[in-house]
């Protein structure tokens, strides 16, 4: 079965290829992106040591990788599925032998791969040439920067599936991302770091399903326990497969009795 | 003009066959807005100030930024690379050159982006907020300064997507930097300037007039001077700039639809 | 009505110059139906294209109505009506009453006249049902017959159509060719049709234009073509066996292997006689019967087999008023 993933992942990979000018141009916003908060960071600890546990150094880094996982996590697919869905294609996965999930997380990070090789690497080895930013300088701390990245794409399919798997019971799976989108992103931090959060907020940021996206990822890169956020993303990984196993179940059964 | 109306009232009806989606999707852009400022507030209240400036300040920048935006976005947004590389390689542009109207018109008309006025309302709402916590004493004149801030910033947001536009008439590929001049350009005049590069500034002040539309109008409705360079005086050039800055994109339109029909699709 | 002299397009690319038209001349008066036809790619959607002012020619004059097309464009637009077969002009996801509605006010089309007009067109091309519909759920010959109306709706005084009867089905065809017969005799609507369907030109057009590799190669009567519109058709013979074969009242014009094209005029002789008349002789393995198509017509005016006027060469400097509706000047 692994044949297949791997196959899997290869085609997601050359699927992601066939958009290379988006990618080039995209890079050009991410970074105008990157380059605008660098500013507003930098200005904001003109007389500042550190703010919540970062300082800015850790704030710098912190803008850099959300211009990297901006595009993995929020990937621009994210509604093949729930398309797919509606429209009856997703039938033809119900009619083939083993796992579905599985299948789909391959493809999935196959994609991921090919942006991240180019739109993920590019804006913070660029940026990191340029500003004193906080990057691993160790093998293994690159090492765990790969697991990390790999876990947040692992974590950003769950959180795509599970906004998707709506298309199952209503068709109305586009009005409901538009409305929860905002929080997610906010509440993963891509906005500002969860570290700024008030009180429970905060806790919930660094600890709860949505650190695996990018907070953990970022304490990964400016080395802030970064083991301890690894083994983060890895539970919530799981957890977040477990829950879309079942939700999957679930939207299956309602399709197979329903129909499309 | 009357035709104009007509063409985007079809616009809007036809986004309106699906009113459910509509709606949310209306309040989601808000939502995002809303959000957003949240967050700049949060931030900018945990250090204490930006550059200076307190949380209202920036708030104020920030609404009167994603206002224009929004609204600019509203009408242009037919103009922005993906959807008008499309019009242009499926032939619908030659659908459009063949009626008795300004092609610009048509194409401006054949879809309007209703949920970014969620962003334009919520973008309005965020700089009263903004306002109001910076105690601003609102008279008429500020008022109209306000205004005139919010339409410069969407004249120049359509003229960026108009810029873009043009380019895709010579190259049919949409081009992405766009993106980084509306998105990222409401995004550079959220912040105060004075936190900028010369280099930025000089972009942002000069050539994509976003300073001159959001920074300086606010430095007269904060009462507030400006850093050196970029005294509050400079609220006259504002219209001005804006509307070179127009012109020129509608010259190089212009240039674009003969280079289209000079050499076909 | 629409005046053409050298008209020429060529596109440049940063390797290669490619002629798309090279120096039509063309004088249509007003009412005439014309055909416009030749093989794909030949320049027939680049004419239209510059006759109708979306694209500038490389050299050459053309007027439409008194305007010229690439220069004067929305003033043309008011006068004209277009029909893309491809592609549509109407509002996708609005009710076709909509766009109709919304033709009204592009054209400034007064407020009686539009009724009139549009409650006649609806009746004729049978679009009542049609119009709370969605444009996008309506089919292709309903579409069709709506482009149309919307088109001549305006009451334009061209009718410009490129290959509006692709993809329909008989019916269809037959609806929208008695609809612009119709328009063009009661109304006098100059009509262009561009087309490589064969059908619609025998049917419709009572002058045809043949254009190949951007040349006018026949300009003329439609009756002056009668070997090729006589209704010559083509049985198609494939053999068990190599053999010749040879049918009284029908004509070899090509082999290869097995399979045999006969050519033969059902004036003359019918079909089912002729296939008799194959089957008498030798025993096969399938048969079929094929229309002539546009490269037929250009392979035969190549051939110098269709007698009647062909334009003169670009660069003799053509007399004007040549082919006005005059009597076909013969030859050059």
């Amino acid at each position: 079965m692994l044949g297949l993933h791997r196959a899997l992942f290869a085609a997601g990979f050359q699927r992601q290829a066939t958009y290379r000018l988006a990618l080039f141009s995209g890079l050009a916003t991410n970074v105008f992106f990157g380059v605008i908060r660098t500013a507003l960071f930098l200005a904001l600890y003109e007389e500042r040591g550190a703010v919540g546990g970062l300082d800015r150094a850790d704030a710098l880094t912190y803008v850099w990788v959300v211009q990297a996982l901006f595009g993995l996590v929020w990937a621009t697919w994210i509604w093949e599925l729930p398309d797919a869905v509606r429209s009856g294609a997703f039938e033809a996965e119900l009619t083939r032998p083993g796992g579905i999930l599985g299948r789909l997380l391959a493809f999935d990070l196959g994609r991921s791969a090919n942006i991240a090789i180019l739109r993920t690497t590019v804006p913070l080895v660029a940026a990191a040439l340029v500003l004193h930013l906080r990057v691993p300088t160790s093998v293994a701390g690159w090492a765990l920067v790969l697991a990390s990245a790999a876990l947040a794409g692992v974590a950003g399919f769950c959180f795509r599936f599970l906004i998707g798997a709506s298309a199952f019971w209503t068709s109305d799976y586009r009005g409901a991302y538009s409305l929860t989108f905002p929080f997610l992103w906010f509440l993963s931090g891509f906005l500002i770091p969860v570290e700024y959060f008030p009180g429970a907020l905060r806790t919930l940021g660094e600890l709860g399903p949505l650190a695996a996206m990018l907070t953990a990822p970022v304490r990964v890169v400016t080395g802030r326990s970064p083991g301890t956020a690894v083994l983060l993303q890895l539970v919530w990984a799981v957890v977040l497969l477990a829950a879309c196993r079942a939700v999957l179940a679930r939207g299956e059964r309602r399709l197979v009795v329903h129909g499309g | 003009m009357a035709v104009a109306g007509q063409l985007a009232v079809a616009a809007v009806r036809a986004k309106s066959l699906q009113p459910a989606l509509l709606v949310a999707r209306t309040l989601g852009a808000a939502v995002i807005i809303v959000v957003e400022a949240i967050g700049v507030a949060l931030l900018i209240d945990r250090f204490g100030g930006l550059g200076g400036w307190a949380t209202g300040d920036v708030l104020l920048l920030v609404g009167i930024g994603e206002a224009g935006l929004g609204f600019g976005l509203l009408v242009g947004d037919t103009l922005e690379p993906p959807a008008f590389s499309l019009l242009v390689r499926e032939g619908r542009l030659d659908s459009l050159l063949v009626r008795p109207v300004p092609v610009l018109l048509s194409v401006v008309t054949s879809d309007v982006q209703v949920r970014e006025v969620g962003r334009g309302a919520a973008g309005i709402g965020v700089a009263l907020w903004g306002a109001w916590q910076a105690d601003v004493d609102w008279t008429p004149a500020r008022a109209a300064v306000a205004v005139m801030a919010v339409v410069c910033c969407a004249v120049i947001v359509l003229a960026v997507l108009l810029l873009g536009a043009a380019s895709t008439l010579y190259t049919v590929e949409g081009s992405e930097f766009v993106n980084a001049f509306t998105y990222g350009g409401a995004a550079l005049a959220a912040n105060p300037l004075q936190i900028y590069s010369s280099a930025l500034r000089f972009l942002f002040l000069w050539v994509v007039p976003f300073g001159l539309a959001v920074y300086v109008p606010s430095l007269h409705v904060l009462d507030r001077t400006g850093p050196p360079g970029i005294p509050a005086s400079l609220l006259v050039v504002t219209p001005l700039a804006t509307v070179a800055f127009a012109t020129v994109a509608g010259l190089a339109w212009r240039r674009g639809v003969r280079h289209y029909a000079s050499t076909g699709s | 009505m629409i005046e053409a002299q050298g008209l020429t397009k060529e596109f440049r690319t940063r390797r290669r110059r490619s002629v798309a038209v090279a120096g039509i001349d063309l004088s249509i008066e007003a009412g005439e139906f014309v055909g416009y036809a030749g093989p794909n790619g030949a320049g027939k959607s680049t004419t239209v294209k510059m006759l109708t002012g979306i694209l500038v020619p490389t050299s050459g004059t053309v007027t439409v109505d008194g305007l010229v097309p690439w220069k004067q464009r929305r003033l043309l637009a008011a006068r004209i009506g277009v029909v893309f077969g491809q592609r549509t002009s109407l509002w996708w996801d609005l009710p076709l009453s909509r766009s109709f509605e919304l033709v009204r006010h592009l054209y400034r089309v007064p407020p009686a006249d539009h009724a009139r007009r549009l409650a006649s067109l609806v009746e004729l091309l049978e679009l009542g049902p049609q119009l709370d519909q969605p444009v996008r759920s309506l089919s292709l010959g309903q579409r069709m017959r709506a482009e149309l109306a919307a088109a001549v709706l305006p009451a334009p005084r061209v009718l410009f159509l490129d290959e509006p009867t692709i993809g329909l089905d008989v019916e269809a065809k037959a609806a929208v060719r008695g609809f612009l017969a119709e328009l063009n005799q009661t109304e006098g609507t100059t009509v262009v049709l561009t087309t490589h369907d064969v059908d619609d030109l025998t049917r419709l057009c009572r002058r045809l234009l043949v254009i190949d590799h951007g040349r006018l190669i026949h300009d003329g009567a439609v009756e002056d073509l009668p070997r090729l519109f006589g209704g010559h058709r083509v049985l198609v013979v494939d053999l068990l066996e190599d053999r010749t074969l040879e049918v009284p009242g029908a004509r070899l014009v090509r082999d290869e292997g097995l399979r045999r094209w006969f050519e033969f005029s059902p004036a003359e002789l019918s079909a089912p006689e002729l296939v008799a008349r194959v089957l008498a002789e030798v025993e096969v393995r399938d048969l079929t019967l094929e229309e002539p198509d546009i490269e037929d017509v250009v392979r035969r005016i190549y051939r110098g087999e269709v007698s009647g006027p062909t334009p003169p060469p670009r660069s003799s400097g053509a007399a004007p008023g040549g082919a006005r509706g005059d009597p076909p000047r013969t030859g050059w």
